[in-house]
């Protein structure tokens, strides 16, 4: 394979990278934003510190991607980077929105479409979708969201007689910590993750052997990437978590991130994946639950819960395109020089719309303003 | 038949200890933080009424001991990830 289409895909794959952290920062820091334990730019900046750290703790990076769901022989650098561009593609269109969805299935998503595009709907290994992406979607936030509604019910309840600032006090300080949990594990996952994007496409490219390990180099883009992203800070998705789902007080904003850190470390210890992003959602919204008097936009959730559904479809489709796009030229390198050119142009055209109309920033976050982010209508807010 | 088919996808083993995994820090940890704030108010009390803070302080350290045992189990589950 050529050096400039896999030198392009592994470009695009740091691009990934960058929109993951980008896309994801809420899932440790809008909590803590939102119950100001820590300023919105001093959080960012813990949050990527700790997903940079985080990408170096583990090492075992297996160089497979959608394993289990697609056949693994089917994975061409082209298909990697058709997957890529359908990946990316989704999670700027829902960072736009507010939506807090899945990096990891827009990935799965974009990949698989591009397989389907690629070589056929045979090679899809639909079992495997319903056991790593269906029944995970289910599973996440009903566990974390349990565990979050007893953990907020328990804090209000045992601390009732104490005064309101030494019960804010302790539990903002905490939440600190049980938010840099989660950013650490979101460093390790899902950086990882793109290591092993990285490494099989340098693998099917022929610039690197089966059996070598890692590259240093490797693991320092990828982690450099989501930490930038990170510190980059998706502000939409931020107020979406922090504030339009429910009123977030510094006890639930602690038992919410516990047990999202809990629920993401003890499923990966008993190696079951569940996404981040609908671990932390599941998380906020049993803490909602949990306070006497707490409300839940269920507006809101039912609209993140219809983008969880359309976020694999939708990678899907976009990463088809972009296959079909790539597979048009007799060149996949020119072909992917040109859909990776088109892909930017609408990701450009997309961030001036939101910099240009809709700019939410680390100082407005927190800002109660009628904005195009995901929000419940009136009558849906119960 | 439904739980049968279910099972085909889910380790139901897997998911039960993740869910007792959670339910159990879901009560340890905002135990072990009440503790510790409970132990930070008795202490202020004791310093404007002139007493021993010696029940705030020890208070303050059971709490911030469990919080540190649940810290490096999430460390521990991290690194052998």
């Amino acid at each position: 394979m050529g050096f400039w289409i896999v030198a392009l895909t592994v470009a695009t794959a740091l691009v990934f990278d960058f929109t993951n952290g980008f896309h994801d920062t809420a899932n440790a820091m809008a909590t803590t934003i939102a119950t100001r334990a820590l300023r919105p730019r001093f959080a960012v900046g813990l949050a990527s510190i700790l997903n940079f750290v985080g990408a170096f703790i583990s090492v075992t990076v297996a160089a497979t991607i959608a394993k289990g769901i697609v056949d693994q022989a089917e994975v061409t650098v082209p298909i990697i980077f058709a997957g890529l561009v359908g990946a990316i593609l989704w999670n700027v269109i829902t960072w736009y929105f507010g939506i807090p969805s899945s990096s990891s299935h827009a990935l799965v998503g974009g990949v698989v479409g591009a397989v389907i595009a690629g070589a056929g709907s045979g090679s899809v290994i639909w079992s495997g979708i319903a056991s790593k992406v269906v029944i995970p979607a289910v599973v996440a936030p009903f566990v974390c969201g349990l565990a979050a509604y007893l953990a907020t019910m328990l804090s209000y309840r045992l601390t009732r007689s104490i005064r309101a600032d030494s019960t804010r006090t302790g539990f903002r300080l905490s939440q600190i910590a049980s938010s840099s949990m989660v950013a650490l594990a979101h460093g390790t996952n899902d950086a990882q993750k793109t290591m092993g994007v990285v490494v099989l496409t340098l693998v099917a490219g022929g610039r690197l052997a089966p059996t070598a390990g890692v590259p240093f180099w490797v693991k320092f883009a990828c982690a450099s990437a989501i930490a930038i992203g990170t510190f980059s800070g998706g502000w939409r998705v931020i107020k979406t978590l922090g504030t339009r789902v429910t009123e977030i007080e510094s006890p639930q904003g602690f038992s919410a991130e516990t047990s999202s850190a809990t629920a993401i470390l003890s499923s990966s210890y008993f190696g079951f994946s569940l996404s981040t992003t609908q671990v932390v959602s599941g998380g906020i919204m049993g803490a909602g639950l949990g306070r006497a008097g707490g409300v839940v936009h269920w507006g809101v959730v039912r609209n993140m819960v219809i983008a969880w559904v359309v976020t694999m479809p939708s990678a899907a489709a976009m990463g088809a395109l972009a296959e079909e796009g790539v597979s048009a030229f007799a060149n996949a390198t020119v072909g992917a020089a040109v859909i990776g050119a088109i892909a930017g142009a609408i990701l450009v055209a997309i961030l001036y719309q939101a910099r240009r109309h809709d700019n939410v920033t680390a100082d407005n976050v927190l800002m109660d303003e009628e904005r195009p982010v995901l929000r419940a209508a009136p009558a849906a807010a119960a | 038949m439904i739980t049968a088919a279910f099972k085909d996808y889910l380790p139901f083993g897997d998911l039960v200890k993740i869910l007792v995994v959670c339910l159990v820090a879901a009560v340890v940890a905002p135990s072990a933080v009440s503790i510790a704030i409970v132990g930070l108010d008795r202490r202020e009390k004791a310093a404007a009424a002139h007493e021993s803070s010696a029940t705030g302080t020890a208070l303050i350290a059971v709490g911030m001991l469990i919080l540190a045992v649940l810290i490096g189990l999430g460390l521990y589950a991290l690194f052998t990830d």
